[in-house]
């Protein structure tokens, strides 16, 4: 008889046949020649209410480029980005152009923009040939010159710096609360643990560095190196507790976690400041920063959960901790790939800054769903779903304090850094908390109470072996 | 930890799209053509989704013979014979496509009309952009992966 699992299954099969079968088609395979590359340069100027952009393309062929093109404004601080439509006629141009003398050269004018665009700015032009294939429109895209202005700042409104303030100091209670917990932890003898939250609270103390250097006004690739390292430490937070339990080393997924945290923020901090990362905007490297911060829950979660586990194997803890380890690497993943999209593809910046916290919330819960579908548990699954769902709902809430700070007009985006430090940081006190309760309260959570009565025989089926 | 026990789910028609490899191939194939490769164009994406191609393919077509075999009531587990056919004819039409340019052109016309069939734009199918580079079979070697995600998917599924 063909059960539920197995009927979703099926339909994963199929669906994942089909995405196959369209990602066939709406690919071009093959890496484009390098001649084929367009250059040119780009020169922008501004006086702080109107701003000029003079683009020059070489040897610029309209007939190969039917789709025309756009250009970008991609404003800092500013939701989305003035997109200016080019193409060879006239008549359907929002801009002038000139593709006269085999080269295209466009003059812009911006005015009226508002106080922000002031600060900085960030021109970026690219070509695009719409009756290519995706995959060719987008290397054009990025083929094409890229030019960058920036203006001077402006120094930060009083309200901003009040917000940052205050913003900063919740950074710096929620670290001070976990570093408590931290010795706490060890005084109760629960080494492994302390150790692990009095790192985690360290890398909190240094993203609020990080945060707080930012409201300095440093450049970008030092606040991603720091924040970089921070998040270094977490990841050192992790491996000791690992150390410390050699069982977890069993499992591949367990270690791999914490080798990726290790790893991709390192590799994103080294790309911010070679300037890879130049087109990107200020607040989205923050914001994805501060969302791979926020996985540093789940990694006190993992090295808790398992200690907990020895009082409540049967209620299936273990499994709580393995979808963890899922969220954790897949958190990762998710959080790399949204500032990769983000820097790939400027003129979206607003989109992926909403929806990277979505596209990793789906993620993970599909692979919740995926590891049900091959043998795990009901339970693990909604379990997986709620832990998700938590995990995001706890980022936004952190990330909002930025932006809050942010829609003030504080000095820089730099705000949503701290303020997702101390998200974290409160974050893991409260599962510290949890960690420490007597194990009466414990077997009142949900957790306990899913396996033990939501779904019954699932437990057993958890514990045989 | 060692207290758990997943249960093995029990193979379905298909299901070896459903390996992590293939997924993770798949994902790879998306992320590289519509993102990586425009940003940093060069050997290493341009391979990068050759690779990928060569795991999910192979994978598909079994995938895609298992559930026409399934639907018409007959045993549709895959064995040596079907992934080693999906395989060959992957890794011959992949050679073609890669050293002859008449394959190449042909396949890049047919990857055109398939795009129009989807999007249905007024101009008319348009061929995609394909190279000719013999310098890509250096992928070939991934179609083992397939060969032996499908073989390991049997011997699991007679486990079961």
């Amino acid at each position: 008889m063909t059960s539920n699992r197995e009927r979703w299954r099926r339909l994963a099969s199929v669906g994942v046949l089909l995405l196959a079968g369209l990602t066939s088609l709406a690919t071009s395979p093959g890496t484009p020649s390098i001649d084929d590359q367009l250059t040119g340069q780009s020169e922008v100027s501004g006086d702080g209410a109107t701003v000029k952009a003079t683009i020059t393309v070489d040897d610029f062929t309209p007939n190969s480029h039917q789709g025309g093109g756009y250009f970008e404004f991609q404003l800092a601080g500013e939701p989305g980005g003035i997109v200016l439509t080019l193409s060879p006629d006239p008549s359907e141009a929002t801009s002038p152009v000139d593709t006269s003398a085999g080269s295209l050269r466009i003059d812009l004018r911006l005015d009226g923009c508002s106080p922000r665009c002031t600060r900085e700015m960030t021109v970026n032009m690219h070509l695009s040939d719409s009756r290519a294939a995706p995959a060719v429109v987008a290397w054009q895209m990025q083929a094409l010159a890229y030019g960058e202005g920036r203006i001077a700042l402006d120094a930060p409104s009083s309200v901003g710096s009040l917000v940052g303030t205050f913003t900063v100091a919740f950074a710096a209670g929620g670290a001070a609360g976990t570093v408590l917990t931290g010795f706490l932890f060890v005084l109760l003898r629960r080494r492994a643990a302390g150790v692990v939250a009095v790192l985690e609270a360290t890398a909190a103390f240094i993203l609020l560095i990080a945060g707080t250097i930012t409201l300095l006004g440093t450049p970008m690739g030092f606040r991603s190196a720091v924040a970089g390292v921070a998040e270094a430490a977490a990841a050192v937070a992790v491996l000791v507790g690992a150390a410390l339990r050699r069982t977890w080393f069993k499992r591949p997924t367990l270690w791999l976690a914490p080798v990726l945290i290790v790893l991709l923020p390192f590799a994103i901090a080294q790309l911010a400041a070679s300037g890879a990362f130049r087109p990107i905007d200020v607040s989205l490297l923050s914001f994805a920063l501060g969302v791979s911060a926020a996985v540093g829950v789940l990694e006190l979660g993992l090295l808790l959960l398992p200690s907990l586990s020895r009082v409540d194997q049967r209620n299936g803890v273990v499994v709580v901790a393995e979808v963890l380890t899922a969220l954790v690497v897949v958190t990762s993943i998710g959080t790399a790939a949204t500032i990769a999209l983000a820097s790939f593809q400027t003129n979206a910046n607003s989109i992926y800054f909403a929806a990277g916290p979505f596209v990793v919330v789906a993620i993970v819960i599909g692979l919740c769903f995926w590891r049900w579908i091959n043998g795990d548990s009901l339970s693990a699954f909604v379990l997986g779903v709620v832990a998700t769902v938590s995990c995001a709902l706890m980022a936004v809430v952190a990330g909002a304090f930025g932006l809050l700070a942010n829609s003030f007009g504080g000095s820089d985006n730099g705000f949503i850094l701290p303020a997702i430090a101390g998200g974290t940081a409160l974050a893991s006190l409260a599962m510290t908390v949890l960690a420490i309760s007597p194990p009466r309260l414990r077997h009142g959570t949900v957790v306990g109470r899913d396996f033990q009565t939501a779904w019954p025989g699932e437990a057993q089926e958890l514990t045989r072996g | 930890m060692e207290a758990i026990a997943r249960r093995h789910a029990r193979p379905v028609p298909a299901d070896v799209l459903l390996h992590p490899i293939a997924i993770a191939s798949l994902g790879l194939l998306i992320v590289n053509d519509h993102v990586l490769k425009g940003a940093f164009p060069g050997p290493i994406t341009g391979k990068l989704s050759d690779f990928a191609g060569l795991v999910i393919f192979p994978l598909a077509l079994v995938a895609t013979w298992e559930l026409l075999r399934s639907l018409t009531g007959r045993k549709w587990m895959s064995g040596r014979l079907s992934i080693g056919v999906a395989v060959a004819v992957t890794g011959a039409v992949f050679a073609a496509v890669k050293l002859v340019p008449p394959a190449t052109a042909l396949v890049s016309e047919l990857f055109g009309v398939g795009q129009w069939l989807l999007t249905m734009p007024a101009d008319g199918p348009l061929p995609t952009r394909i190279m000719t580079d013999a310098t890509d079979l250096v992928a070939l070697p991934a179609l083992l992966i397939a060969y032996v995600i499908v073989l390991r998917r049997r011997e699991h599924g007679n486990d079961v």
